[in-house]
């Protein structure tokens, strides 16, 4: 995804990625990306937690206009609500 | 080793590119996966707020159940909303959450809210599906392309790229 960002972008799209895996995307080099702090798979916030879900975007937006260089990474506050060791489980060796 | 930082820091960012290679050596796997790696970093600045801006959402979601078929890229008409949108055949954590809700992966409908708020100007007449290639000079030299092609005819100003 970041890949096509950096095309767009080259193109003269602006582009934000909102996304949770921070080493993969800052790696290739996104132009804007936030980041959120959540299991894979729901990048854009909890299941049903419209609220939070909103804000991400709100923040997201934000960043087409306040972003003023390349590889403008933000975060947000988000937290998973639920199992705590979600990161420690993810693919793990076992 | 990601496992071990984990423990160590466990509300520290994780590690996907660690935790896939070493998921995949223990695998058989011996190669890893090279992640594109990029020091310079194109930009375009935006010329018109966002209140002004016409925008398109891709995901790496799928309009189509792709299990077993080879993946490609999607461009659908926005409305009317999907009612599903596939992700099975994804890299996201199954254990821990699920895709049942399309706004915590693919926020259209908050996006179209928006446009109605007058937050975002207007949203794009399609949305576009990217997939998820081993082949990284496929998604440059075809797949991004095209959807530069379909952004233009889109008259989009701003993408907002989801992967999940």
């Amino acid at each position: 995804m970041c890949l096509t960002a950096r095309h767009l972008e080259a193109n003269g799209i602006a582009t934000v990625i909102i996304g949770s895996a921070l080493d993969i995307v800052t790696h290739c080099g996104a132009p804007r990306y936030l980041f959120t702090d959540l299991p894979l798979g729901n990048p854009c916030g909890v299941p049903y937690k419209p609220d939070m879900q909103k804000d991400i975007l709100h923040r997201a937006l934000m960043l087409y206009e306040t972003a003023t260089k390349p590889g403008t990474v933000e975060n947000t506050p988000h937290q998973w609500p639920g199992n705590p060791d979600w990161r420690a489980t993810y693919a793990r060796v076992k | 080793m990601a496992d071990q930082i984990a423990n160590i820091m466990p509300d520290s960012p994780v590690k996907y590119i660690d935790r896939t290679r070493a998921y995949y050596l223990s695998q058989g796997f011996p190669t890893p996966y090279e992640w594109a790696q990029n020091t310079d970093i194109p930009f375009t600045q935006t010329a018109k707020p966002v209140a002004k801006s016409r925008l398109a959402l891709i995901t790496t979601a799928t309009p189509v159940d792709t299990i077993g078929e080879k993946r490609q890229l999607h461009i659908r008409a926005t409305r009317p909303l999907p009612e599903k949108m596939h992700t099975n055949d994804l890299a996201w954590d199954k254990e821990t959450t699920h895709t049942d809700d399309l706004d915590s992966f693919f926020p259209m409908q908050h996006l179209l809210d928006m446009q109605h708020s007058k937050r975002i100007g207007s949203i794009a007449q399609h949305y576009y599906c990217v997939p998820t290639l081993f082949s990284q000079n496929h998604t440059c030299t075809v797949d991004a392309p095209n959807i530069l092609e379909g952004l233009r005819a889109d008259h989009v100003d701003i993408a907002l790229l989801v992967p999940l």
